[in-house]
């Protein structure tokens, strides 16, 4: 009887602990597999770069059509097209290019995820000067460099103005 | 009965918290030898290979079609590398540096330089593979 309960006891203990470590393996891939979506920054989080610096990165961009070639056709344009040095195709997956830009021994990585509504830009990797000091699980950068700042937001921009045509040509 | 549940709870926040403070980090960068993914492109590595170099000191030549070798006589430096393409993934690694002398001219050589070369190269490579993956998509 004692036995048959301890052995019980084990059972629930680790189904317990089972339980508990996929809902976190589970909460943790969603995070790191998320889908474009509304920026919401975390006011309560400290050591971070202004509101605009991080929007100006990684503000969810509207694609205005719904036709995901025509989508990544304006990503590889906006980095080709960029302000200053383009930035390069370093492989993709399903919803998501990544680009990127190396300067002056310096490298900078973006996961620049897309899917029918919505265009956004995610912290991937950099070297050194460039690592992200304040990584959110949604691959938001809340601390960096200045220059990640200023050569992300450039790849912003042009993929926002190349998106803009996009949607022109389509409701012409 | 409760004792083992007690103590399943204690484990499990202990876990939770555990987990939840370790830090969200990102990949490790190399400035030249990550493995470029040519993706589901279909990419003619020779054509591109040898548009890439043509933007290049470098002078580019084929093995065979999974090896190429990049040669570059600079400064008082040859420097080799090895371009290897298996399974739609080309990997670059630094084969040799040797040194020709520099009649005079050895300022500024070394290591940073040799990478900076690397790094060019690399850029150049996958500069051309984006404007392949553009025409692809128009």
């Amino acid at each position: 009887m004692g036995l048959a309960r301890e052995s019980e006891c084990r059972v629930f203990r680790g189904l317990r602990m089972k339980n508990v470590l996929i809902v976190v393996l589970l909460s943790w891939a969603a995070g790191a597999l998320a889908d474009p979506g509304p920026l919401v920054i975390d006011k309560s989080k400290r050591g971070r770069a202004s509101d605009g610096d991080i929007e100006a990165v990684h503000q969810e961009i509207a694609t205005g059509t719904t036709d995901l070639r025509k989508i990544r056709l304006a990503i590889v344009n906006g980095m080709l097209e960029t302000k200053g040095r383009a930035w390069t195709y370093e492989g993709e997956g399903d919803g998501y290019i990544l680009a990127r830009f190396d300067y002056r021994g310096h490298t900078i990585i973006s996961r620049i995820e897309y899917n029918q509504e919505l265009v956004q830009l995610k912290f991937h990797a950099g070297s050194e000067a460039y690592e992200c000091e304040n990584l959110q699980e949604d691959g938001v950068c809340y601390k960096n460099h200045r220059g990640y700042f200023n050569y992300t937001r450039n790849l912003r921009t042009s993929i926002a103005s190349n998106l803009q045509l996009v949607s022109a040509g389509a409701s012409s | 009965m409760s004792k083992v549940i007690n103590r399943s709870l204690r484990l499990s926040t202990l876990l939770v918290m555990f987990l939840v403070a370790v830090p969200v980090t990102a990949e490790p960068v190399h400035p030249y030898a990550d493995p470029i993914a040519l993706g589901d492109q279909a990419v003619d590595v020779s054509a591109m290979l040898a548009t890439a170099f043509e933007a290049t000191p470098w002078t580019l030549t084929k093995e065979s079609d999974a090896l190429y070798l990049g040669k570059l006589s600079s400064k008082g430096l040859d420097v080799q590398v090895r371009i290897s393409a298996v399974d739609n993934v080309l990997t670059m690694t630094l084969d040799s540096v040797t040194e020709t002398g520099c009649g005079g001219n050895c300022k500024d050589l070394g290591e940073k330089k040799v990478l900076r070369w690397l790094v060019s190269l690399r850029r150049s490579i996958t500069f051309e593979l984006t404007l392949r993956v553009r025409d692809s998509l128009q």
